[in-house]
């Protein structure tokens, strides 16, 4: 008999939104900063926070679809993903990998073109990939089913509906960070950040939706794994003198939950100059290919 | 036959009034002049709820005897009609020298197989 | 000395046994008449009318196991609720029909009922999320039990 312990356990986590339309106005693209800003509410008169997180990858696409999107140089598609950085007036940085993304500066952003009027376009989270939480110390995931009596009279023993409502919740405790650290496991090496759950809870529009894979046990062949959407409810932090910053994010699944078993997924990511004029389209959304390992 | 010998749910008595005649003068003086010595048109309306269909078959009886509002006749001696009264019955029956008569039929609703409510209107009157 | 609980509980629907009843209820009330006199210190009264009600509560459960398929939420939903005899014609359809009740206690070979001719007052019925669906019925009964064998 085998005793597994939680070393093996892990979460990674794949980013996910809803898609806006909005109207990017040729001033607000600064070329020669590499930067240009969105007014995602302009009904609304106080400033409100981004609805995009550093480290999401965003597709702006043209909102007809038919029009070719002028923003980032050497691009000419209706469409373009990227990685985006977002500062603290709203500003956003786009770039080539999420770790670019996260440590950000205007050298490794991606060069922009200044439009030549104003676009309607649609902004829409889109990651592919899972990063892995980093820095955590301890999850739970709870799924339970819903139960209804179905006794009636004449019977000695209760009945129960075998096929109640299905629902899950669960917590991550995790040291606070809000700079990139890679994830010291064998997963992929770019990591999540506690302080994107942070960002996470208090987001609105796009919500506080993520997708979880829950890493139960996983050695060079094989893992189990949880894999549901989920929906950030609340996270705390703990102060203490001395003491680590603790953050602990309080989620809830929403729709199905999976418990998976074999080879995880993984992504064939494509070498290709993203500086090219040519871009390698994919007809699968949004980017990368999924892989999947059989026997 | 006499009156029924019943202890009725409700009462209302009026005691009537002397016969009094009053003038009016053109400054708001008034002038009275009393014709009589006794109360006259005294009223008594008397209730009988949820009584057995015989004791309701006897004020039909009595009222039939009476030759309905034609004849007069005293109420009976025990304190039955007058009942729950504390005080002198006499204050309750008709005025002296007079006697009751019906005013109008009495009115009889039957509410349960057995069953019936009936109201009595009696006034006071005095022969000629 | 017996208890008797929900395990010894039936429902019979024009003399079938009905499936997955949940529950039955039956209240029966008089109306006393008052005849208090002005004699009297305290209220007096005689029997009055009477009138009996009742409840039950089945799932819709629809068993085709048998030959003969039984669902007796819809038997009851049917007695009361009823098409329009023509299409064109909204405000004209079959009146209600009435049912016999047997609410029973049975334990082993003894069954303990009581049986009334009832006319069905009102039947819901409520589709909820995690809910299973079922089928709420009030009756009035007419007239006095036919039987009455506790």
């Amino acid at each position: 008999m085998s005793v597994y312990l939680g070393n093996a356990g892990s979460i990674e986590i794949r980013r996910q939104g809803e898609p806006i339309q909005v109207t990017l106005q040729a001033d607000d693209v600064n070329a020669d900063q590499r930067r240009f800003s969105v007014d995602f509410d302009p009904t609304y008169d106080d400033s409100r926070p981004s609805p995009l997180i550093t480290g999401d990858q965003v597709e702006f696409s043209s909102t007809d679809g038919e029009t070719d999107l002028e923003l980032v140089d050497g691009v000419t598609d209706t469409d373009v993903t990227r990685w985006v950085h977002v500062d603290q007036t709203g500003g956003i940085r786009l770039f080539t990998s999420y770790a670019a993304a996260v440590t950000g500066g205007r050298d490794n952003a991606v060069e922009l073109v200044t439009p030549t009027a104003d676009q309607e376009i649609t902004v829409d989270v889109v990651n592919a990939n899972y990063n892995c939480v980093a820095q955590m110390r301890s999850w739970e995931i709870t799924t339970q089913r819903e139960t209804v009596d179905l006794s009636i009279l004449g019977e000695e023993y209760r009945q129960f509906y075998d096929q109640g409502m299905i629902s899950g919740q669960g917590s991550i405790n995790a040291i606070w960070d809000y700079k990139y650290t890679p994830c010291i496991d064998q997963f992929v090496d770019d990591a999540e950040l506690a302080n994107y759950f942070s960002q996470l809870v208090i987001r609105f529009r796009e919500g506080s939706k993520f997708k979880g894979a829950f890493t139960v046990y996983c050695n060079d062949n094989e893992a189990v794994w949880y894999e549901c959407d989920c929906i950030c409810t609340s996270v705390g932090m703990n102060f203490s003198p001395g003491q680590v910053i603790d953050s602990t994010i309080q989620f809830i699944t929403t729709g199905q939950v999976w418990l998976k078993q074999g080879e995880p997924p993984s992504f064939l990511l494509l070498d290709t100059d993203t500086r090219a004029r040519d871009e390698i389209l994919l007809e699968q959304q949004p980017g990368a290919i999924e892989l999947e390992f059989t026997e | 036959m006499t009156f029924p010998a019943l202890t009725p749910s409700s009462r209302s008595f009026d005691p009537g009034n002397y016969p009094v005649k009053a003038y009016n003068a053109q400054d708001g003086a008034e002038i009275r002049f009393l014709y009589g010595d006794k109360r006259v048109a005294a009223k008594l309306q008397l209730t009988y709820t949820n009584i057995t269909d015989a004791n309701a078959e006897e004020f039909i009886d009595h009222f039939d005897d009476m030759n309905g509002t034609f004849e007069l006749f005293d109420l009976p001696t025990g304190k039955d009609a007058l009942g729950g009264w504390s005080e002198e019955t006499a204050t309750l029956d008709a005025p002296e020298g007079s006697k009751w008569r019906y005013a109008q039929p009495p009115q009889l609703n039957s509410v349960y197989p057995g069953v019936s409510s009936v109201t009595v209107n009696l006034i006071s009157a005095t022969s000629a | 000395m017996t208890f008797y609980s929900g395990q010894n509980g039936r429902l019979q629907i024009d003399g079938t046994t009905a499936a997955k009843v949940t529950n039955w209820s039956i209240s029966s009330s008089m109306s006393p008449l008052a005849t208090t006199t002005l004699e009297d210190t305290d209220e007096t009264f005689v029997n009055g009318i009477r009138s009996t009600t009742g409840s039950c509560r089945l799932f819709y459960y629809d068993d085709t196991s048998d030959t003969e398929r039984i669902n007796s939420a819809k038997t009851l939903i049917d007695k009361l609720i009823k098409v329009r005899t023509e299409g064109s014609e909204p405000g004209v359809a079959a009146a209600p029909e009435d049912v016999t009740f047997r609410l029973q206690v049975v334990e082993g070979d003894t069954t303990r009922e009581i049986e009334v001719d009832a006319l069905i007052t009102s039947a819901s019925m409520a589709m909820a999320v995690g809910e299973v669906l079922a089928a709420d019925i009030a009756f009035q009964v007419n007239g006095a039990p036919s039987t009455v064998s506790l």
